[in-house]
């Protein structure tokens, strides 16, 4: 089933409102109450991720009856809906607030990630910055794009191949389990700069301005990487799991690394996770 | 002294800068609009020079007294640091603390002024444009979160806690070569280590409870 230009305008549409009416309202405004702790400290809900899923999933059911609709709080409630992004014919995958933890400590580093997925590819991404009104957004084949709230837009372009001791990159060490994270964070002192701002949304936003030069995360829920991957894919990036096989939209294991080409990828997957 | 400077004055010349010079450049920068500094990762834009220009026009004109030290003054006369600690009065400023960030299109990214009286900080007011509030203290107040419309909050830094518990922020980048891949071995231990590139918002957070540590090695006022 294909996605057509209105759907997308829809898609971006919703994402804005959800952003403007349950998101924004809610920034630096929470009580106790509105935030939870779902696995640690460090990953949380609070209610505007659950509102603003609810809002945008309810809008894509009435457009889309038969589509497979995949939150980060939906799949909190059935896990089998992660596998069933590899055959669904039309699936959409949500991350309501990417950056809880930020949005949650009234830092200014959140998005809505939204990704389209029809028969096991991702066929579209959108990243919106709801403090701004801008978006990022790919169609699979028709390049990225960043939209500013007033309409202006400039195709996406990832930065030129450099050695490692000239890159910017980041790394999800602190999600991962030892050796690799001991290893690697170590690793990361070979590069000319590292940080990490805890939002996968800007992550991505930054790789396809050109502005880092690789990530890589070890953990690949869908709703983080989906749209991201997609967009650094059409603004000329390379990206593959730790062996190399390309990324499928269910798998949530096996890595990632995202780099501006080929060569790149090889250096950062030898030099800095060290396989 | 510290009666010398209003800081609500100071505070709000913060805000007029931010919505005058800084906010309107953002996401929109030119190629010409950046430079390079000390190396590829330390930016000046037009946003910083422009706001510092503002800023520091209004302080001598309210406080003429003051030695005004700020970051694209001193990147120009790295001297005038050497003027703070003698000062009987010094009003510090960085126009755009997170450059690198700002010229990224990343929002976050702050304006922060301290004043100093005879050789100790007397207060610190650090502004977000994005949030359009302030973090500020005066020495013997507490800290204060504080809205335009006039609500305040007062801020209070999270429980201690044991360090493989401890979230926070590491800045390594300037860590001697040598010394920087033991140190960023070392930051395994901690349960989370970010850096934001922006320590407007890492004190931000900090004095809000959210985090437990934040670690700098390189240290300009």
């Amino acid at each position: 089933m294909a996605i057509n230009d209105n759907d997308i305008a829809f898609l971006i549409e919703q994402v804005r409102q959800a952003g403007e009416i349950e998101i924004m309202p809610r920034f630096r405004n929470l009580v106790d109450g509105d935030i939870a702790e779902k696995t640690s400290a460090i990953d949380l809900v609070t209610q505007a991720d659950l509102l603003a899923e609810e809002r945008i999933t309810k809008a894509l059911r009435q457009r889309f009856p038969q589509a497979l609709i995949v939150g980060e709080e939906a799949y909190d409630a059935d896990r089998s809906v992660v596998p069933a992004l590899n055959h669904a014919e039309l699936a959409f995958v949500i991350d309501p607030v990417d950056g809880t933890f930020n949005f949650a400590a009234g830092l200014p580093m959140f998005g809505t990630i939204l990704a389209v997925v029809a028969n096991g590819e991702t066929v579209a991404g959108i990243i919106h910055d709801p403090i701004l009104g801008d978006t990022i957004t790919a169609v699979a084949g028709g390049g990225a794009h960043l939209t500013r709230r007033n309409g202006s837009s400039k195709r996406l372009k990832v930065a030129a191949p450099k050695p490692i001791s000239a890159m910017t990159g980041i790394v999800a060490w602190a999600h991962m389990g030892e050796p690799e994270r001991s290893r690697i964070a170590g690793n990361m002192a070979k590069l000319r700069m590292s940080f990490y701002y805890n939002c996968s949304a800007y992550e991505y936003w930054m790789l396809a301005c050109g502005k880092i030069d690789f990530v890589s995360h070890q953990t690949l829920n869908p709703w983080d990487h989906l749209a991201g991957l997609l967009i650094h894919r059409e603004a000329g990036g390379y990206s593959a799991h730790y062996d190399g096989s390309a990324h499928r939209p269910g798998e949530m294991t096996g890595g990632i690394i995202a780099a501006a080409d080929r060569e790149s990828w090889e250096t950062v997957r030898r030099e800095i996770i060290g396989l | 002294m510290t009666a010398a400077v209003d800081i609500t004055l100071l505070a709000n010349l913060l805000r007029d800068a931010a919505q005058a010079e800084i906010l309107p450049r953002f996401r929109r920068l030119a190629a010409g609009d950046i430079r390079i500094k000390s190396e590829a990762t330390d930016l000046v834009t037009e946003a910083d020079e422009q706001a510092e220009r503002m800023i520091k026009r209004e302080v001598e004109r309210l406080w003429p007294d003051a030695v005004f030290i700020g970051e694209e003054s001193v990147a120009a006369h790295p001297d005038l640091l050497g003027k703070l600690e003698g000062a009987d009065l010094a009003i510090i400023v960085d126009p755009v603390d997170g450059t690198f960030n700002f010229a990224a299109g990343v929002p976050a990214f702050g304006v922060m002024a301290s004043v100093v009286v005879r050789g100790e900080t007397v207060a610190g007011i650090i502004f977000d444009p994005m949030g359009d509030d302030w973090v500020m203290a005066e020495k013997g107040s507490g800290a204060w979160l504080r809205r335009p419309s006039g609500e305040a909050e007062r801020l209070k830094v999270a429980a201690p806690v044991a360090l493989e518990h401890m979230t926070g922020f590491a800045s390594t980048g300037f860590i001697d070569k040598r010394k920087r891949a033991e140190v960023m071995g070392n930051l395994a231990k901690v349960r989370f280590a970010s850096n934001y590139r922006c320590a407007a918002h890492e004190y931000r957070t900090f004095a809000g409870g959210h985090v437990h540590y934040a670690m700098y090695n390189k240290i300009l006022p």
